[in-house]
């Protein structure tokens, strides 16, 4: 079974009068279970369209999604988080920030559960998430009881990105989360992105700016250009592949969206 | 004078914790407010004039001030209509509903039992019924809303406000946590509404006019004297916002001022608290209510 399957996904918007584009034309991807897949594109390439709508934030004209094996196309975006999880760009998204990190983690805990109206024992988990939050070493465990609002960016994107991780889900979605990071705050959060997907078998789906990360990171990379996907390079291929490969796929795609 | 005047701020201070379920925790004003607050009083008192016992003609007055909410709460989530401008559709709308209800612009409550009529065997002084009615109800909605803010529900409940993006993303129904808000927020401001036409003696459709003004104020007052505090502090700080805010008026009242325009001193009250901030940023000044300092 394929851990995604996306089939023949369109969607066309109109911008002004009659101007209609199709922003994704027939789009169709499979994912295998434990496959991490980053996504390369200019602006405009129709990345974050497939992705919002493998998330449901977007819904498609044609086609269908589905996760696991579940059809999830005419499912909302809160029925879809049972599957899928996402890791957003902006620090700000991805928190509630007048909650503390432990209650931000007892949020993320119960996703895709039902949320009853129940004591959330929160003392008796603090211990499990001091212990998670040791895994980023930037000091997040010594802040559970903190407003996530007084965090740094780069200490928000790791919490979003255990809060994504807590539970394990089917899919996890990263939309260039580490965007917003100085350099090396990206680079830690990128080697603990990797790590969790490794511990955790998961199925991911990143999209990225950054060709080195494409290069490093995941077993395989996709091109996107005018709403298709252009190229899918995995195995040996992406293995030997190196950053003036990429750059040339990249400038291709980049030079197409600006002519656009 | 002042025994009344705190017994008033329990009262009021009621709809203060109705407001701040929507106004702070969802982040929006809410206008039904000002429909769902005097609706609360009418479906009361129309209920006791028709011989149904004080206590459970209050609790129709809830349950008439959630329907408000819950249709507010479904015109927003469901007909995509503004927040704002659904609650003041609501709010209009429940003036012809209380008119249907009453049969008259205003009903009394003259010879009628009421519901702080309980505590009359107790012998309690003048006004010392209201100020044990306004604690007890006082005491009942704040547990209710700190065992409700506290489970994952409730939680779930303040993410929605907080983040709404984040709480969708990790699978929470943003659309019917706001409907369940709006209807809870103001089952509770409909039981301030009812608690106050009893305790005022009658109901009337025009009672709800600046209503949300002073529950704001007592919001705001309290945030004002008691900053950055825990849940429950917060909770107790709007009941003592209340309270102040009726002092302030009583203060207004003994001035001499005349009451006939009382709302525009509500105004300007709420106006003055929501600039402090401002005004201690700009001259530096200390309430002296501070925390740890």
């Amino acid at each position: 079974m394929n851990a995604v399957e996306v089939k023949n996904a369109s969607k066309t918007i109109s911008n002004g009068m009659n101007d209609k584009r199709k922003i994704l034309n027939n789009v169709s991807l499979t994912i295998a279970p434990g496959e991490f897949v980053t996504v390369l594109g200019g602006n405009g390439a129709g990345k974050s369209t497939l992705f919002n709508s493998i998330s449901g934030s977007l819904q498609l004209d044609n086609g269908t999604v589905s996760v696991m094996g579940k059809d999830l196309t005419k499912l909302s975006e809160e029925q879809r988080a049972t599957s899928i999880a996402r890791v957003f760009q902006d620090p700000k998204m991805g928190t509630a920030p007048r909650l503390t990190v432990a209650e931000n983690l007892g949020l993320a805990e119960k996703r895709g559960q039902k949320r009853h109206l129940r004591q959330r024992q929160l003392n008796q988990k603090k211990e499990m998430y001091r212990e998670l939050c040791q895994l980023i070493g930037n000091g997040l465990e010594n802040h559970l009881d903190t407003p996530t609002g007084f965090l740094s960016g780069g200490q928000r994107q790791a919490l979003s990105l255990l809060m994504a991780t807590i539970t394990k889900p089917d899919l996890l979605l990263l939309d260039e989360h580490t965007a917003a990071l100085d350099p090396k705050t990206a680079k830690q959060l990128m080697l603990l992105t990797d790590q969790r997907i490794k511990e955790e078998n998961l199925t991911c789906l990143m999209v990225t700016h950054k060709m080195e990360d494409a290069l490093h990171y995941g077993d395989r990379v996709i091109v996107m250009e005018k709403g298709e996907i252009i190229k899918d390079i995995s195995g040996e291929e992406k293995k030997r592949m190196t950053l003036a490969d990429l750059f040339l796929l990249f400038e291709e795609s980049d030079t197409v969206a600006e002519v656009m | 004078m002042i025994i009344s005047a705190i017994g008033q701020g329990f009262l009021w201070g009621i709809l203060g914790l109705g407001i701040f379920m929507t106004y702070r925790i969802l982040n929006f004003p809410d206008m039904t407010t000002e429909g769902s607050f005097p609706l609360g009083g009418a479906v009361c008192v129309t209920a006791i004039t028709n011989g149904v016992s004080p206590i459970f003609a209050t609790l129709l007055g809830i349950v008439a001030g959630m329907c408000a909410g819950f249709i507010t709460g479904m015109l927003y989530t469901k007909g995509k209509i503004p927040v704002i401008l659904a609650g003041i559709l609501v709010m209009s709308g429940l003036n012809s509903v209380m008119l249907f209800i009453m049969q008259t612009p205003n009903l009394s409550l003259l010879k009628q039992p009421k519901i702080q009529d309980f505590f009359t065997n107790l012998n309690l002084p003048d006004h010392f019924d209201i100020v044990l009615l306004g604690l007890i109800a006082i005491i009942i909605i704040v547990g209710l809303l700190l065992f409700f803010f506290f489970t994952d529900f409730g939680q779930a409940y303040i993410a929605t406000g907080d983040n709404e993006n984040m709480a969708r993303s990790i699978g929470i129904n943003t659309d019917r946590m706001k409907v369940i808000g709006l209807t809870l927020s103001n089952g509770v401001i409909a039981l301030s509404g009812a608690l106050i036409a009893q305790n005022d003696g009658y109901a009337d459709i025009g009672k709800g006019v600046g209503v949300i003004v002073i529950g704001l104020a007592s919001i705001i007052i309290g945030e004002v004297l008691y900053g950055e505090v825990t849940f429950i502090e917060r909770l107790v700080a709007i009941v003592l916002g209340s309270i102040i805010y009726q002092l302030l008026i009583l203060v207004i009242i003994k001035a001499g001022l005349d009451t006939t325009y009382l709302k525009i001193f509500s105004s300007i009250i709420l106006a003055l608290c929501l600039m402090i901030p401002r005004l201690k940023e700009a001259l530096n000044l200390k309430t002296g209510l501070e925390k740890g300092e």
